[in-house]
């Protein structure tokens, strides 16, 4: 019990920075839609490239699927945390810039009401936004030009609470209701001249919307070789903000506000597939997610979205068997990953992808009913043609899955 | 326990101190992002222009005294006819004084109206009315345009010149002799010596500088101390001595104004007969006038302002400028174009209301882009932002509300300073109201 709080009080510590002022992704692409989207896997499922839409919650939480809680084991509490470091170049094809930021990539908690229905609720960042945008103008009716400056900060967080039942032996279904809030900023300054004047415009969308996603998995058995499907599914979905457009002059007075509510903001409907093989100590998952972007339209943009498609195959593997007596890494959990996306960013006729290869491991802690997984992402996103730019980053994940066995230790309590 | 708590600290600390603000400024490419802030011009507001004549325009407080007259093709025959008192100076004349001459001066002011190269005839006659502002215009005590003086069908003195007030200096007009001889006689201490200045303006109200019939020009004085009249005398003593009386004009207490008038019979401005109506442009051959000292003023209207009202988006209007042309071929060179123009409100009974200034208070002279080689471009541009603020502040915009172009005070009651705006339509060129706008989703 006395661990259980230390917990909770620890977990009020780790909610305040995140309802703070939200991370630079500095990432020039998060001016389009409501942010560069965040993929939601925790832990294991980052260290397999993303890959788990047919897995199991077994010792860790997938939340990739919410159909995967009700694999939870019936005893256990998860308690997932991860912190995400991510050091990045982003050039283009006259400047570079490299960086570093770090910050706490989720948090979850996992556990099981009956046999045949589990829960979990979490908090991870939905979507970030940071960048700085040059655009040159003319007033419409003359050949004078003037410069426009876009900044771009804030981000979406999520909160979730996800249900999942058995509904036969092997097929399980869940529904994960989120809540998302938080603040896109979108500054834009004007560079003044003879015949315009200095000014910024801010645009500003606090979110308090509801997102529901679905998920259905499958298991069977063919031989020694576990089998699971997966299937998620989220329809498109409008998030309702509070916009508040105001125009300051230069020196920083208003000179208008409007505060209206508004449903601009759309996700697109996301469909995802997955496979998974499980033979002995190995495991294999491949996963697949459609995102329907060219339905949706955003004011900023000025060229169609494209349809996002999103592969990804992941590895797990303990080559050794578990033993109390074996060194450390003996009984660690190694993984692998790669992934493949074509965005939903197209630009003339460059559309966007992104490459990642992922190496991970999973170190037991506590007996083997506790987990730290790690793992590093290598990647590039975008490209350097024309005026793009392209991205480089290392992403060192460090993901926590605590298991307590609350419900036992009540009782001996 | 106390590892996990450790652990969980230093990844909470580890997100606060690492966060880099460096960013990168690109530009995507102006294609790929669409712009929600649009900076736009927008100039499709009709405006029109039309002439008013004030009725009375104050002359009293000019700098300047005209006289002569021309004839404009537009504006008729121009005529002015200064009036001036002159002071008396304190002499001591002695009785064996012998009187000389009487002579008139005058100073070129610099500038003259109409056709300078031929003969002007200026008649120097003398005023029989006291030159004082009539009781009715107690609050106001100017003098007018209109107002005028008797003064004796004879004059004291003529002269015919061809004026050049840019190379001399001054004009001197020699003037009967009796007045002469009648001034030297009430200066000398006897019974009936004129003692004060106002029992002398009760003798000599003063004078009204007459054109002649002939005359081409309308030649400009200035109205100070240089305007005087000076009596010659010598006295023979041991040798003989020379001696000038001057009768000075003071500007601190005498009144001066300038009579001005124009004959328009038979011509298109004959439309215009008081001050409430405004003949537009389109009877005035697509042409609006601005005279001074005789009242012609432009009146801008802009019948469709309600549009404004009507912008859809989000929107700021920044900046509001009226763009004018002087009617090419109606100026010869930049100095006959006024320098500034300034802007009054006005309703539609046409009168002069408040001018349009500035939140401070500071009048908003318009700016002159004069075109030196082709003439083209030449434009006066007026910033009336604020008009446009005004009539929008109350959320409704009258559009019986207008503006009168007016000259500065300086020039609106002692010049003839001109322009004739063109009022066409051109495909270059109308009269102008350019809208900026921000809109903004």
């Amino acid at each position: 019990m006395n661990r259980f709080l230390t917990i909770s009080i620890l977990f009020l510590f780790l909610i305040s920075p995140f309802c703070g002022k939200a991370q630079n992704t500095v990432s020039p692409y998060s001016i389009f839609g409501p942010g560069e989207i965040r993929n939601g896997g925790f832990g294991a499922n980052l260290g397999m490239g993303g890959s788990g839409i047919a897995l199991e919650s077994t010792n860790s939480l997938n939340a990739l699927n919410p159909a995967s809680y009700a694999g939870m084991d019936s005893l256990k509490l998860i308690f997932e945390f991860g912190l995400q470091g991510k050091g990045y170049n982003i050039s283009n094809s006259n400047q570079s810039i490299s960086g570093f930021e770090a910050n706490l990539a989720y948090f979850a908690l996992g556990f099981k009401y009956t046999p045949w229905m589990a829960g979990s609720f979490g908090m991870m960042p939905f979507s970030t936004v940071g960048y700085s945008i040059n655009r040159t103008n003319y007033i419409e009716g003359t050949n004078e030009q003037y410069i426009s400056q876009y900044v771009g900060s804030g981000g979406i967080t999520r909160f979730y609470f996800a249900n999942a039942i058995k509904l036969l032996k092997k097929l399980s279904l869940g529904v994960n209701t989120s809540y998302l809030f938080g603040p896109l900023i979108q500054e834009e300054y004007i560079t003044g001249s003879t015949m315009v004047p200095s000014m910024m415009i801010e645009r500003k969308d606090f979110l308090r919307s509801f997102y529901f996603d679905f998920g259905l998995q499958y298991q069977f058995i063919s031989g020694r070789t576990d089998y699971s499907l997966g299937l998620t599914y989220a329809p498109e979905q409008s998030l309702s903000s509070k916009h508040i457009v105001t125009a300051y002059d230069s020196d920083y007075s208003t000179i208008q506000a409007q505060q209206y509510k508004t449903e601009y903001l759309v996700i697109p409907q996301i469909f995802g597939a997955g496979i998974g093989v499980t033979r002995e100590r190995m495991s294999l998952a491949f996963d697949y997610t459609f995102q329907q972007w060219s339905n949706v339209d955003y004011p900023i943009q000025a060229e169609e979205f494209a349809d996002s498609h999103r592969f990804s195959a992941g590895f797990e593997v303990n080559p050794w068997e578990r033993r109390a007596i074996n060194p450390g890494y003996k009984n660690w959990t190694y993984r692998m990953g790669f992934s493949h996306e074509s965005s939903y960013l197209k630009f003339g006729n460059t559309t966007l992808g992104s490459n990642a290869l992922t190496l991970g491991a999973g170190i037991p802690l506590y007996g083997a009913i506790s987990n730290m997984d790690i793992s590093l992402t290598g990647g590039t996103y975008g490209s350097t043609s024309g005026h793009l730019t392209k991205e480089k980053y290392l992403i060192l994940n460090i993901g926590f899955s605590l298991n307590e066995m609350a419900f036992l230790k009540r009782v001996i309590d | 326990m106390k590892k996990k708590a450790f652990i969980a600290l230093v990844g909470w600390l580890f997100l606060l101190s690492c966060h880099d603000e460096e960013s990168l400024m690109v530009s995507l490419g102006d294609n790929y992002i669409n712009s929600q802030t649009n900076v736009a011009l927008i100039d499709t507001i009709q405006v029109l222009l039309s002439t008013v004549k004030i009725d009375s325009v104050p002359t009293s407080e000019s700098d300047y005294l005209l006289s002569g007259s021309y004839t404009d093709t537009d504006l008729g025959k121009i005529s002015a006819t200064g009036y001036a008192q002159i002071g008396m100076p304190s002499a001591d004349i002695d009785d064996d004084e012998i009187f000389d001459s009487i002579v008139i001066c005058m100073n070129y002011s610099g500038m003259a109206y109409g056709d300078t190269l031929l003969p002007q005839t200026i008649k120097v006659h003398r005023v029989r009315e006291d030159i004082e502002p009539s009781d009715e215009y107690d609050e106001e005590p100017y003098l007018y345009n209109t107002t005028k003086f008797k003064y004796d069908e004879t004059p004291l003195g003529s002269t015919t010149v061809v004026p050049k007030p840019n190379f001399h200096d001054t004009i001197a007009i020699r003037l009967n002799d009796e007045l002469g001889l009648e001034f030297l006689s009430y200066l000398r201490d006897e019974d009936d010596e004129l003692e004060t200045l106002s029992e002398f303006l009760e003798y000599f109200q003063g004078v009204a500088l007459v054109p002649g019939d002939e005359n081409n020009s309308i030649l400009s004085f200035d109205a100070d101390s240089s305007f005087q009249i000076k009596v010659y005398t010598h006295i023979i003593e041991e040798v003989k001595k020379n001696l000038t009386y001057t009768f000075n004009y003071e500007s601190t207490s005498q009144n001066h104004f300038n009579n001005v008038t124009n004959d328009v019979s038979g011509m298109p401005l004959e439309q215009l007969t008081t001050q409430k109506e405004a003949v537009s442009s389109n009877l005035l051959d697509k042409r609006a006038y601005l005279l001074g000292s005789l009242g012609y003023t432009t009146r801008i209207d802009f019948p469709g302002i309600t549009q404004i009202l009507e912008v859809e988006y989000k929107n700021i209007l920044y900046n509001a400028e009226l763009v004018l042309k002087p009617l090419a071929g109606t100026y010869k060179n930049q100095g006959e174009l006024p320098e500034e123009l300034l802007l009054y409100y006005t309703d539609k009974r046409n009168n002069v209301l408040s001018e349009l200034t500035d939140d401070d208070g500071y009048s908003i002279p318009s700016v002159l882009y004069y075109d030196e080689f082709y003439n083209e471009s030449t434009q006066y541009i007026f910033d009336i932002t604020n008009f446009i603020y005004n009539e929008l502040s109350d959320g409704y915009v009258d559009p019986e509300d207008g503006l009168l172009v007016m000259l500065p005070d300086t020039e609106y009651g002692g010049t003839l300073n001109n322009v004739v705006f063109d009022a066409r339509t051109l495909s270059n060129y109308r009269p102008t109201l350019n809208l900026y706008y921000v809109f903004y989703e």
